[in-house]
């Protein structure tokens, strides 16, 4: 909704998106992860290596996107499908893998909007390979880059989203996707 | 006997994860979809005695494909493994017929409890 309702990303609509991916990363993959200070953004251009993006609709609609580099994505599919070898390249199990990791991030975030009163339903996740790609949002969209360090570097987390059209009518809530 | 499951995921890893989880606790894995019409089909065909099924999935929901696989057979046991922890998720897919929820990520012993609970007793 454009104009002076349209209410900005605040903290805890971040934080229903850190503490899943905190948790998740943790629980899933074995990986600690710590945020870093949120960073507003007008748009990315400067692409990981893969970027793994899921739509969220409701009362909010926007987008989710996150960002690995080579490295951290291939060590993250090795902890998810095989601790026992080296994942030497960006193949068809690294895009399964980090989709499905995303899809759990933002379905527990789901929830997590969901107490704060927000109802929200997500798409299945898109995913691009490779770095000469530059990401534009809708200019009503508010842009906010959260980055989670881990000790093989960094997964940036962006939340693009705005409020927009009346909330879901309760039918629509109570049968998801 | 063993018991025999059908695992339904879009995701290969994640139907691989299922996979290794089940067969290490003793259920045979008769089969895996990677799409709600593929899992009625083998349904139709394996009749497992419970099958494991993902909610989101690209075409058809997972709560669709539970819909039409409780339409051939009342009495199948479908225990639903999905990333949405909103409490009205599994409200909705207890309405439809699902025997259990359990949210992504899982660990090994919440898997069991609810094999334990909708399936029988003596996993884990």
């Amino acid at each position: 909704m454009a104009g002076q309702s349209r209410p900005s990303i605040s903290n805890a609509h971040l934080n229903a998106f850190v503490q899943p991916a905190i948790h998740v990363l943790a629980t899933m993959v074995g990986i600690a992860a710590q945020a870093g200070p949120p960073r507003k953004h007008s748009a990315i251009t400067d692409a990981e290596a893969v970027t793994v993006m899921i739509g969220i609709k409701g009362d909010y609609t926007g987008t989710i996107l996150f960002r690995f580099s080579e490295r951290l994505a291939c060590r993250i599919v090795k902890n998810l499908i095989s601790p026992d070898r080296e994942i030497e390249e960006l193949n068809s199990d690294v895009q399964d893998a980090l989709g499905e990791l995303a899809n759990v991030i933002v379905g527990n975030a789901t929830g997590h909007l969901d107490a704060l009163g927000i109802q929200a339903l997500m798409t299945p996740p898109i995913i691009t390979m490779g770095t000469n790609v530059k990401f534009v949002f809708p200019e009503t969209d508010e842009l906010v880059v959260v980055p989670l360090a881990t000790q093989d570097g960094e997964i940036e987390m962006n939340v693009a989203f705005a409020m927009q059209g009346p909330p879901m009518a309760d039918d629509e809530r109570r049968h998801p996707r | 006997m063993k018991k025999r499951a059908l695992v339904v995921d879009d995701s290969g890893m994640m139907r691989q994860m299922i996979r290794t989880l089940l067969e290490k606790n003793g259920v045979e894995v008769v089969g895996a979809a990677e799409n709600g019409k593929q899992a009625v089909e083998l349904y139709t065909e394996l009749k497992p005695d419970f099958v494991t099924m993902d909610m989101i999935m690209p075409q058809q929901s997972g709560l669709q494909t539970l819909k039409q696989i409780r339409q051939q057979d009342p009495r199948a046991v479908v225990i639903m493994i999905s990333s949405l922890s909103a409490e009205d998720s599994a409200a909705v897919c207890t309405e439809v017929g699902a025997s259990g929820y359990i949210v992504k990520p899982f660990t090994e012993e919440q898997v069991l409890a609810v094999l334990n609970e909708v399936v029988g007793p003596g996993f884990g």
